[in-house]
């Protein structure tokens, strides 16, 4: 059975609290989890773990070492 | 003995002072946002509560999923849902600051333009990268 093609599903929110921020920007987002590195988020989103530079390439502006990242981090997916 | 009157007094100053700092303190206001309820359905209400609570959807529904918080923000609020044997689906995520005087409610939905595969699914509700709650539900 091949595997669903998830890349156009429609995702959003919206909120009652005050202050409420969409964090999605139209793009693929992934909140950083205890234990997560940028290669294991890497071999997760494009299977191959060598691919984590892009995610750094493409989050330089919150991510100042590649080996330190932090949970609550909502990282672009490029 | 008129000496000893001042250090029995100030002993019992200072056993007074000492059970006044054990007693119930006052709250400080709200405490740390915290998830106290989700919920899952085809629609909401104004207010961004589930309409109609259902875990079994249809490939064309809309599926909501309603997250009800009480604190004192700024946190981000998150949800990665997942398919089958844990393939992604979406991952949404936003800031959220509550004042804590009343509990906030704070949709995700997710929807396919082709329709949703059928099959199980699951949904992770993030608070500030730890999960605070999680719900299964099924496209049939």
């Amino acid at each position: 059975m091949p595997t669903p093609d998830f890349s156009n599903v429609q995702g959003g929110s919206s909120s009652t609290a005050p202050g409420s921020e969409n964090n999605t920007n139209g793009g693929r987002t992934y909140v950083v989890t205890k234990g997560d590195s940028l290669s294991a988020i890497a071999q997760r989103e494009y299977g191959d773990m060598k691919e984590w530079h892009r995610i750094y390439e493409a989050n330089r502006d919150i991510i100042k070492d590649p080996d330190l990242i932090y949970p609550g981090q909502t990282l672009r997916l490029p | 003995m008129r000496t000893r009157l001042v250090p029995y007094f100030s002993l019992l100053i200072a056993a007074t002072v000492a059970a006044a700092a054990c007693g119930p303190k006052k709250a400080s206001g709200a405490g740390a946002v915290s998830v106290s309820e989700i919920d899952l359905g085809r629609s909401l209400k104004p207010d961004l509560k589930i309409d109609e609570s259902t875990n079994t959807f249809r490939p064309v529904d809309v599926i909501y999923l309603s997250v009800e918080t009480k604190g004192v923000g700024p946190v981000t609020l998150g949800t990665r849902w997942t398919y089958q044997d844990n393939q992604v689906v979406n991952e949404t995520s936003r800031t959220i600051s509550p004042n804590g005087n009343e509990p906030t409610y704070t949709e995700f939905h997710i929807s396919k333009p082709e329709g949703l595969p059928t099959g199980k699914y699951h949904v992770v509700v993030i608070l500030n990268g730890t999960t605070a709650g999680e719900k299964d539900f099924e496209v049939k």
